[in-house]
């Protein structure tokens, strides 16, 4: 039920996070923060059961936390990206986690780059990525109009598009989009759309 | 006997001086020569146990580093729980309790280990722990372990430790108190400084051969006052 858009532009990346919290037939809360913030610029947008992503985003949250203070430098995307498929593939076959993640995080080496983790443990590297039912008509958006390297304004019209259609076309009603943006300075949000 | 063993070994580890001052917490380290082709940043006396404490130890520097792994992951475990940062006092009951417990079972030896942990409480006041191969733990206004003369270093500290005890008073202080066991020189010693809710601060080499020049200038002075004195006596 959850959506989320995320992209990667030049030194940037951007996700759009829906603020609803269903509970049947009703929204709970439509000013709920579906992401966590790992480090200083990685953040992880997740969607799935409520009662899983707060346990699996919080345990993740502090292993990398405790991670880092062992080692004493903080990971990188990359690493991070395959400490989360590892636990989602370990817990798989005893008790499955139903969250799917996007992990967004910005490294001084190699710039900003977006990991999909899926329920099943797939990881990927994408430049673009949707989740959740709208993904079925965000995907074709994206598909058509995303190009490498997008400065903050073209990503951001991308997304108005992409939320214009969601508006249009998905049953149910999201009115608040939260968007957040993953760049050198760290992690903040460019507001509500 | 493994207890005093382990006390024993604690006296020979390299000194630890930490003062409480009013707003911040100063712990400084002793840091022994070091071979001629060993690196001197890979020895890390003074670590995070999170971002709000900072802990020093003197003895074992192998079963301080088993210690503080074990710390650092109890902190953790209760950020996970209590979604809130471990007090200091709860850090320091929960190392003191590890190393008690390795005093009385069968198969193992006591942590050859002290620590100072140094931290805030929740209402903002500063605050330095101490804890022992024994197991006990306890609070602090300024205290020294390790060293030649953890004796002589306690009973300067004792003198001259006031509770108003501003920044750089409370450096200066660690660092006198340093000096009466390190051979001069900002290569020879480790200073941190934790504020409450700031990172904490490493002090530069240059900053700490700018302090130390200061305290020998007065020193100096100080002696000569005293012979001047002496000298007009007789």
């Amino acid at each position: 039920m959850d959506s989320v858009i995320s992209l990667v532009g030049k030194d940037f990346g951007l996700i759009a996070i829906d603020t609803n919290s269903p509970r049947s037939v009703i929204i709970l809360k439509n000013d709920l923060n579906k992401y966590i913030e790992i480090g200083k610029n990685k953040f992880l947008a997740v969607s799935g059961h409520p009662g899983d992503v707060s346990q699996f985003t919080d345990f993740i949250q502090k292993s990398i936390q405790l991670h880092s203070l062992k080692i004493g430098i903080p990971l990188s995307t990359h690493a991070i990206a395959n400490f989360i498929r590892k636990e989602v593939s370990f817990c798989l076959r005893k008790s499955p986690v139903k969250i799917n993640l996007i992990l967004v995080g910005f490294d001084d080496s190699i710039g900003s780059s977006l990991y999909l983790i899926d329920y099943l443990g797939n990881l990927q590297r994408m430049n673009y990525c949707a989740q959740g039912h709208t993904s079925l008509l965000v995907f074709s958006l994206l598909d058509r109009h995303f190009q490498k390297e997008m400065n903050i304004e073209e990503t951001i019209g991308l997304l108005v598009k992409c939320i214009g259609v969601i508006r249009n076309r998905f049953l149910i009603n999201q009115p608040n989009f939260l968007i957040k943006i993953i760049d050198s300075k760290g992690c903040r949000g460019l507001g509500v759309l | 006997f493994q207890v005093e063993y382990a006390m024993e070994a604690v006296k020979r580890g390299s000194a630890v001086v930490g003062v409480r001052g009013a707003d911040c917490v100063v712990l400084g380290v002793e840091r022994k020569a070091v071979a001629q082709l060993q690196d001197a940043r890979t020895i890390r006396k003074i670590c995070k146990l999170d971002d709000h404490l900072t802990i020093a130890f003197a003895g074992f520097t192998a079963d301080a580093r088993v210690l503080i792994e074990k710390a650092r992951i109890e902190a953790q475990s209760y950020r996970l729980t209590c979604e809130d940062a471990p007090s200091i006092d709860y850090m320091a009951r929960h190392i003191a309790k590890t190393q008690q417990s390795y005093t009385q079972r069968g198969g193992v030896r006591p942590f050859g280990v002290s620590s100072m942990i140094s931290g805030f409480n929740s209402d903002k006041s500063p605050q330095l722990y101490l804890t022992d191969p024994a197991g006990t733990y306890s609070a602090w206004k300024a205290h020294a372990i390790g060293g030649r003369n953890e004796k002589a270093v306690q009973e300067f500290l004792e003198k001259n430790w006031t509770a108003t005890l501003a920044e750089d008073e409370s450096i200066r202080l660690t660092i006198k108190a340093l000096l009466e066991v390190v051979d001069s020189g900002s290569k020879n010693m480790e200073v941190v400084v934790s504020r409450c809710g700031e990172k904490v601060r490493n002090l530069t080499e240059e900053e700490l051969e700018v302090i130390i020049a200061d305290i020998e200038r007065e020193q100096e002075e100080a002696k000569k006052s005293n012979q001047e004195a002496t000298a007009m006596e007789t």
